[in-house]
């Protein structure tokens, strides 16, 4: 069979910067920053910094008949509605949900004997998937930070492979005290806002975010970009080395993102910019830099946006994803918001400045995450 | 593709390739350091990881006891694809008894670490050096025909050499696992 090609459609995201694709670029153009002081016992005992919705977003959400959803689920529907309304005509019965989060509604954990269904990640795919009425069931992707790419992978696998023709691609997760309690005993957030790449980088910020793509085999047009979005190329791999330190050497990374060009039949120059994972640990930034430079992509423009949105976990591939859409079609880079001064020990073409593309077509976006996983994705935008 | 070795555990039996093994009674904890003893393996790492990562490695460790292909997992051409419902539930409890109580606050790496269901694909990575994609897939039940569906998409159109794949579910004792190796 000829291989079928597969288009990014529709897409939406949420964030503390905005609700809606164009409004959060907007806003990090502008130079804001959704990451904030957050002096709440109920996140940590003490204060810490993190990119959250505001007080009270929970009961801002209004959705018709989404009585028995959570608040977290709401936020799915929202962006997937949104989505949607893109694409309104949009077969259902050949449509699929992929949904992609690392800890789900963990927050509804109470300590009681019964775990509540709503814990249970398969019941919140489940949940999301009978509020839109599909048939199919919602394949849920848990592989820690890369599961938003892994999931845009999967699904363009199932589209690749006839099972489904479009696939709803959603991405999220919250950042409360089960996450911020954890990150903290691994020493692993910053005291200040994230400095990817930094001398001085000392953590991440954590973030909160939803974000969606709808994929199809149809090449329509993308109606935010007004151009059509493939995805051209995407493999991702496993370090095989730790459980939660990243490689020494960057060689699983490498190794995603060099499948990831073959299959896309990319060479390094042609790419615009890469959108990398720059969380802004001592080891992950090293490690990709390593990795890069492995690669001869050194001296492509690169950024990491976690100083906008803070790292979003099982949002992040796809919101991230989202966002360079936008800054390569508008051939311009987001700053690496937070970068003063280099401290990786190989050289890349990453600035606390934003950066001017040199072409609006090519993108990668790369990202790793515990497990020892590694992910890349190119994207293709259509040739004005 | 080709299903070169395939496996179950389940309470009280192991079954591989039609030939079955009786397990004995026990939390999953004796049971577990049964089946690692009976493998007559040194694996230190063994005693650190949690229940789903142990029943992961065990499990995969038998699938693939004996067989020519044991040495030949290396490599980025081999993949895994883990379906489960409970993931790291247990772990995720016993991090959640960490941070609960301001007044008895003992978050630990140790435990946090395990508190995400792809940490068990990263242990069998790290056994057999299997660099390849490794996925984990969140289910209600195991849906073998997608799992298989997905597996021979590696073996066949990416040019996977093997993939292991198949479902690990362990919540306080109640654990069910089926592994398959998949091959050209």
């Amino acid at each position: 069979m000829d291989q079928r090609e597969v288009y990014c459609i529709a897409h939406h995201m949420r964030s503390p910067l905005g609700d809606g694709a164009l409004e959060n670029y907007t806003a990090a153009m502008a130079g804001k920053s959704g990451i904030r002081l957050i002096d709440d016992p109920n996140f940590y005992p003490t204060p810490t910094v993190c990119s959250k919705f505001e007080d009270g977003w929970e009961n801002e959400l209004t959705l018709p008949s989404s009585e028995g959803l959570t608040a977290l689920e709401k936020l799915c529907c929202l962006s997937i509605a949104q989505t949607l309304k893109q694409t309104p005509d949009l077969d259902l019965e050949r449509t699929q949900l992929f949904l992609s989060t690392t800890k789900g509604n963990i927050g509804l954990l109470n300590g009681g004997k019964e775990i509540p269904n709503a814990v249970y990640l398969d019941q919140m795919g489940k949940s999301i998937s009978q509020y839109f009425g599909l048939k199919r069931p919602c394949i849920v992707v848990s592989n820690a930070c890369i599961s938003g790419v892994s999931a845009l992978l999967t699904a363009k696998r199932w589209i690749e492979m006839e099972e489904i023709d479009h696939a709803i691609v959603c991405g999220t997760d919250l950042a409360g005290k089960f996450i911020a309690s954890g990150f903290h005993s691994f020493l692993a957030i910053s005291d200040k806002p994230c400095k990817p790449y930094d001398k001085t980088r000392n953590g991440v910020s954590l973030g909160e975010g939803c974000a969606t793509m709808i994929l199809s085999k149809d090449k329509k047009e993308n109606p935010v970009l007004k151009r059509s979005v493939k995805i051209a190329g995407g493999a991702s791999s496993n370090d095989a080395n730790h459980i939660s330190g990243p490689s020494r050497t960057g060689q699983g990374l490498a190794l995603a993102i060099s499948k990831a060009m073959k299959g896309a039949n990319l060479k390094a120059d042609e790419l615009s910019l890469i959108s990398a994972h720059g969380t802004a640990t001592s080891y992950n930034d090293e490690m990709e830099s390593l990795a890069f430079d492995q690669l001869g992509l050194s001296h492509i423009p690169l950024n990491s946006i976690k100083g906008f949105f803070g790292h979003t976990l099982g949002a992040a591939g796809i919101l991230e994803s989202i966002m360079a859409l936008h800054q390569v079609s508008d051939k311009r880079a987001l700053p690496t918001l937070g970068l003063e001064e280099i401290g990786v020990s190989k050289d890349l073409n990453v600035s606390g400045e934003s950066i001017a593309l040199a072409n609006d077509r090519f993108f990668l976006k790369t990202i790793s995450g515990f497990g020892g996983t590694n992910a890349a994705i190119i994207f293709e935008i259509e040739k004005k | 593709m080709k299903e070169l070795s395939h496996i179950t555990l389940s309470k009280n039996e192991i079954v591989k390739n039609g030939e079955t093994t009786a397990l004995p009674d026990g939390t999953f904890k004796e049971v577990a350091r049964h089946i690692y003893d009976q493998l007559g393996i040194s694996y230190p790492k063994f005693f650190k990881m949690d229940a789903p990562s142990k029943l992961a490695f065990l499990t995969s460790e038998l699938l693939i006891k004996e067989s020519t292909h044991s040495q030949e997992l290396a490599g980025a051409d081999v993949g895994l694809l883990f379906a489960t419902k409970s993931g790291c539930m247990q772990s995720d409890i016993k991090h959640y008894e960490s941070y609960v109580d301001d007044d008895n606050f003992f978050p630990s790496p140790a435990v946090f670490v395990y508190t995400l269901p792809n940490i068990m694909l990263g242990e069998v990575c790290i056994r057999h050096k299997i660099q390849g994609e490794a996925t984990c897939l969140m289910m209600d039940k195991f849906d073998e025909k997608m799992v298989f569906k997905y597996s021979s998409d590696l073996i066949n159109r990416e040019n996977y050499r093997y993939c292991i794949a198949g479902w690990i579910d362990v919540l306080n004792d109640q654990f069910s696992a089926q592994l398959t190796l998949f091959g050209k």
